[in-house]
């Protein structure tokens, strides 16, 4: 389900980036540098998110956030220290990111708001495969495709990060935990089922030396 | 310390007071004392040579016999000490044989009843008659007493008053004290704009004027203080700033490449940014060692053409449109310098210069002018100028009159600390003048 998304930062390579690695997850991105254009683009454009630097020209985040309601703000900034979270958290913003930030770090944070603030019916389409993320069922062309609770979980850490190749550390923190002591073998074995049961192996592809990733042309 | 003066003060005050309270009234006593006892011996003197001459003469009258002379003595002697009595003067006569010639006075008391005592032989031939003479002294003694007692009563309310009085003289001489203990307390617990008025001269006037000038100094150094916290916070909110936004750009390409599905094309792209956000980062850093190093740095000097110097500088910034905005007048001025860092220094403020400027009606002057002793290199445009709450924390590292610190529009903020450091290896003097839309004139005088 794409979302639209605003992103207000001053930094035009911070900017292009968080919209390049929003568009892999197949949101649509509207980009703006300074306050004036961002209170513009809120009015005209109603986005479902607004990821908003605090230090910009013109109108700063905070003034920007006095000027609009009803519309999800994630706040960026280079200051760091609680006080400053204190702030930005507490002119009504839902959540704040530092930088420098992961990219991964960042897609989470904007899963979580959106998954918060959205009603969207969480399902999955590709290649003849339905996944309902809410239901946690998945259909194969009609017929269930059997998957177990572990290959299910890794699916949905897939999905939420689709594009983007994950390493098998991280896939395995993230579908097993991060106390789960096992081998990343585990993963290569898992992937592999999940592939032929759901006939991804086109789409899963492997990544050298590095993990998965499921690739999803947008 | 109050109390404790106010007591001393108070003992000494009525140690002195009573001592005194004490030697006048043993004087006055001792001198009535006296003088009574003088009256009562003329007194005695006079009775025992009236009873002498009537003795006399009842000796002569021819009765030979003692026993009847000792009658008529004794007869005598009553009618004397009947009329004496009604003045309070008891006298007693008897026969003693070996008393000395000598008055004998003393006082005798007998609760409640005082008397002065006088016994003395009478005059020969009747010397073996001693004759003692007792004078009431109570009436007189009570007089002395009560004379005394108002004195002492005096002393008491006098002591009173003075301990009333005492205290106010004290809490008057104290109170400037207790002013200078508030200040101290107030600026002890951090109100440093805390001042002593106290009129007039003297001590405590000096004290306060000793306590006002420490409480300036204090004041001074604990602004100093803040304002040297202030910066070094903005230094360090502002190199963070100016670190992490590169780094995040440098992190993010980075995993992006690694991540996601990259062709060839995006790949140097991305690859090229990641280049120029590095080689940014390396130009900040090298700008932070030079600030670093020039600290310690000894410069070389040497004659330094000024139009050449000028000519170098617009030469190099030369290579873009901004090349017809420059008017130069060197006035062939020379001047002793390291070359490298004039030239840096004027580099610097001329990129400055051509950042406020837009680029159709800029204008940027480079002037030299010599006089006497000293040297004055300017650069001023018309460009946008400098906000004047901005004007003196321009040459602080990082700082910039852009709280976004947005990058289009200049480097990191650390162009006018080098020239500010430049100029200080020098001695020279950096000057900004600025006025909003009007433009920027810097200036550094050698």
């Amino acid at each position: 389900m794409p979302s639209k998304i605003l992103i207000v930062e001053d930094d035009a390579d911070i900017n292009e980036l968080i919209a390049m690695n929003l568009q892999l997850m197949g949101h649509v991105c509207t980009r703006v540098y300074d306050g004036n254009d961002a209170l513009k683009a809120i009015e005209e454009s109603a986005p479902d998110l607004v990821l908003l630097d605090i230090m910009l020209p013109g109108l700063d985040g905070f003034e920007i956030m006095e000027r609009i309601s009803g519309v999800p703000v994630i706040f960026i900034t280079a200051k760091d220290g609680l006080q400053n979270k204190i702030a930005g958290l507490s002119a009504g913003a839902d959540d704040y990111i530092v930088k420098p930030f992961e990219m991964l770090e960042m897609i989470a944070r904007v899963d979580a708001v959106l998954r918060r603030t959205q009603k969207s019916g969480d399902v999955f389409i590709l290649d003849g495969v339905t996944v309902n993320l809410t239901e946690r069922s998945v259909k194969k062309d009609g017929g269930d495709p059997c998957l177990t609770p572990k290959e299910f979980e890794l699916l949905e850490v897939l999905i939420a990060h689709k594009n983007i190749a994950m390493s098998r550390e991280k896939l395995l923190s993230m579908a097993w935990g991060y106390d789960f002591e096992g081998e990343t073998r585990t993963v290569d074995y898992h992937i592999s089922k999940l592939k032929s049961k759901l006939g991804w192996e086109n789409r899963i592809k492997t990544v050298y030396k590095f993990g998965y990733r499921l690739e999803v042309t947008a | 310390m109050k109390l404790r003066a106010y007591i001393a003060t108070y003992i000494l005050f009525l140690a002195v007071l009573f001592l005194c309270f004490t030697i006048i009234s043993a004087y006055m006593s001792n001198a009535q004392l006296d003088m009574y006892k003088q009256k009562c011996l003329r007194e005695f003197q006079t009775i025992s040579r009236t009873l002498v001459a009537d003795i006399s003469v009842l000796a002569l009258r021819g009765h030979n016999l003692p026993e009847n002379l000792a009658a008529e003595i004794d007869i005598l002697f009553n009618v004397h000490a009947r009329n004496l009595e009604r003045s309070g003067i008891l006298i007693n006569l008897h026969e003693a044989w070996d008393a000395s010639p000598v008055y004998a006075v003393s006082f005798v008391r007998n609760s409640p009843e005082y008397f002065i005592r006088i016994s003395a032989p009478l005059a020969a031939p009747f010397e073996h008659y001693t004759l003692t003479y007792y004078f009431d002294f109570a009436q007189h003694m009570s007089d002395i007493r009560r004379v005394q007692n108002v004195l002492l009563f005096i002393c008491v309310l006098f002591s009173a008053v003075t301990a009333v009085v005492l205290y106010f003289i004290l809490a008057k001489i104290f109170e400037p004290l207790g002013v200078v203990s508030k200040a101290s307390r107030n600026i002890a617990n951090g109100r440093y704009t805390e001042r002593i008025n106290i009129i007039g001269t003297g001590e405590i006037k000096a004290v306060a004027d000793d306590f006002n000038q420490m409480a300036n100094e204090i004041e001074k150094h604990i602004q100093e203080l803040k304002e040297e916290t202030e910066r070094k916070q903005r230094f360090a909110d502002n190199l963070a700033h100016e670190m992490r936004t590169p780094l995040t750009a440098i992190l993010g390409y980075a995993e992006y490449i690694q991540k996601a599905v990259c062709d060839e094309e995006k790949t140097i792209r991305l690859t090229g940014r990641i280049a120029e956000r590095a080689r940014y980062m390396n130009d900040i850093a090298e700008l932070l060692m030079q600030l670093a190093t020039l600290r310690e740095y000894t410069p070389e000097k040497s004659e330094i053409n000024i139009q050449h110097l000028f000519e170098d500088v617009t030469q190099t910034l030369s290579d873009s449109r901004e090349k017809n905005m420059f008017r130069c007048n060197s006035n062939n001025v020379v001047l002793n310098g390291h070359e490298g860092l004039i030239k840096s220094l004027l580099l610097n403020l001329c990129m400055n210069s051509i950042r406020a400027c837009d680029s159709e009606n800029g204008q940027i002057r480079l002037s030299a002018q010599a006089d006497a002793n000293s040297v004055t290199i300017s650069v001023s445009d018309n460009g946008c100028g400098i906000p004047p709450e901005s004007l003196e924390k321009v040459t602080e590292a990082f700082y910039r009159v852009d709280k976004a610190r947005s990058a289009k529009d200049g480097g990191a903020g650390l162009g006018l600390a080098l020239c500010k450091q430049i100029a200080d290896l020098h001695n020279a003097e950096l000057q900004i003048e600025s006025a909003i839309g009007k433009g920027t004139t810097v200036s550094v005088t050698f």
